[in-house]
């Protein structure tokens, strides 16, 4: 089975970024998971589509109503029965909204946050959760969860590396406010930040606190690794 | 707004409905639930009587269902409920979608609100929620009022709570942080982490922006407004005088920055931090 490569990047640094930095990379997942102001306008998705040779994935966090039209304006301008567009959801609106009027033209992946909210689910209804949603994949950071998603028939697996996510904020922590406005501070950096009763520093990237990960596991049906940026720690 | 307090023992029930509270909620130890089991009732038969306390005077008592609890015990889980739906529940706070489809299925009386821990961050979200059975909303900590505008003049017909930021505000997305798991400890998000530069914390709020949100969530049109639980009582009385005082200047209807800056002196002299300083 052939292993996909994509790369991460938010839509604001997908803006600056060179072509050569997308080379060898089958996908592009453009947005993020944890913070609504490094999503891609139509605009910026056109560009991506443009620019970048292979498929292009939405990648979406949890969504204020403040986007959530614009997000599914991008889904309607870049996805039909034959081209279907690949969403990250990460937010319960969202995917009920994708099941009720894009479940024809979009391929529903489910994200790393909704992915703890679906694992403590009983078994049973986690699978018929997922059927129902239409959700064929799983974005994963921790190999440990793979465990808890076994038995649902049909679902492949992507791996983030080399940043795990242990904790999300909505006060950013760059620029120490509510997200309404954003000067986009945290682009290109990331913050080791160490306390010695951790085993180990956490990194601070974007909205997300976490840890720098090692290895990829192995599992069937796990076909897609994806990189995440993680410029050098401690350069914020 | 109406007041929601949690409580963890009959007495600290008496006394919040003596000094005000129009409504209650609280935990079981045995059931999980998003604090720490000595934040919750210790026994059924005591969480039974306040239910009963709150329902005699008129009042609502929700019981928490806000953590996952899909294991072995499930079907005690249930039967609690079950148990205090007979002595008058006003409602379950629930988190997990399992948990809405089994609690509907039970025909219960009391009614179902959405935890804050259900990330119920815009309508087509809300607009799921009601047909699960809900009929309020909890919002999440982590949206300001401007941002949960739509939530607060929904018309589905779905109330809405919100906690009360005067006091204290979780920035970090509660259910989706796994920061314990670094150490098997809560609260890392309270250390003070050393990085190239000098120290950092963890950023979070300050005075005025929580003032901010008091204001904006009184004047967005929230129902109701949600006393965080504590582990000591006097603490929680603080808070809850607190929030009457900022809830008395909110009705002498002050403007925003006239609030704010009274807000902010209460903050630094009356409340429970001002307390804690000296």
């Amino acid at each position: 089975m052939k292993t996909e490569k994509a790369v991460a990047i938010s839509a604001p640094e997908f803006r600056g970024v060179r072509a050569a930095a997308l080379k060898g990379f089958d996908l592009l997942y453009l947005g993020d998971e944890f913070c609504q102001n490094l999503l891609p306008a139509r605009t910026d998705f056109g560009a991506a589509a443009e620019k970048f040779k292979g498929r292009v994935i939405l990648v979406t966090p949890l969504l204020t109503d403040a986007v959530f039209d614009e997000m599914e304006r991008v889904i309607t301008s870049f996805s039909s029965a034959k081209n279907r567009l690949e969403v990250v959801v990460n937010d319960l609106g969202l995917l009920h909204t994708v099941k009720r009027r894009y479940a024809l033209r979009v391929n529903v992946t489910l994200g790393r946050l909704f992915a703890h909210r679906v694992k403590v689910m009983p078994p049973g209804f986690a699978a018929r959760f997922l059927k129902e949603h239409g959700v064929k994949r799983v974005e994963l950071d921790d190999a440990s969860l793979l465990s808890r998603f076994e038995g649902i028939k049909g679902l492949k697996f992507s791996f983030h590396s080399p940043f795990r996510y242990l904790s999300a904020t909505r006060f950013c922590p760059w620029e120490r406010h509510w997200p309404a406005s954003c000067a986009l501070s945290c682009l290109g950096k990331t913050q080791k930040l160490e306390h010695p009763r951790l085993p180990r520093p956490l990194l601070l990237k974007g909205q997300a606190y976490g840890l720098r990960t090692s290895g990829v596991p192995a599992h069937p049906a796990l076909d897609r690794l994806v990189k995440e940026s993680l410029p050098a720690a401690g350069r914020g | 707004m109406k007041t929601v307090v949690g409580v963890k023992t009959f007495a600290e029930a008496e006394t919040m409905l003596r000094l005000g509270a129009d409504e209650l909620y609280g935990g079981l130890a045995a059931v999980p639930n998003h604090r720490l089991p000595a934040q919750s009732f210790q026994t059924l038969e005591e969480l039974k009587a306040a239910v009963r306390l709150a329902k005699s005077g008129g009042k609502r008592f929700s019981f928490l269902l806000n953590q996952p609890c899909f294991g072995p015990k499930y079907g005690e889980v249930l039967d609690v409920v079950a148990a205090l739906d007979q002595e008058g529940l006003g409602a379950c706070i629930v988190r997990e979608l399992p948990m809405f489809e089994k609690l509907t299925a039970m025909k219960l009386r009391a009614k179902l609100t959405v935890s804050s821990l259900a990330l119920c961050f815009n309508l087509p979200a809300m607009r799921r929620f009601r047909q699960l059975g809900a009929s309020r909303v909890v919002l999440p900590f982590q949206l300001t009022p401007e941002e949960a505008a739509p939530l607060l003049k929904n018309r589905l017909g779905l109330e809405t709570e919100v906690f009360f930021h005067g006091d204290f505000c979780c920035v970090n997305v509660d259910p989706a942080c796994r920061l314990w798991s670094l150490k098997r400890v809560i609260q890392t998000c309270r250390y003070t982490y050393s990085c190239r530069g000098g120290q950092w914390k963890m950023p979070e709020a300050n005075a005025p922006e929580k003032m901010r949100s008091v204001y904006g969530f009184y004047h967005g049109g929230a129902g109701y407004l949600k006393m965080v639980r504590m582990e000591n009582f006097k603490d929680e009385i603080e808070v809850f005088k607190f929030s009457r005082m900022l809830t008395e200047l909110l009705k002498r209807g002050l403007g925003e920055q006239e609030f704010i800056r009274m807000g902010e002196k209460l903050y630094s002299t009356v409340s429970r931090h001002a307390w804690k300083k000296r």
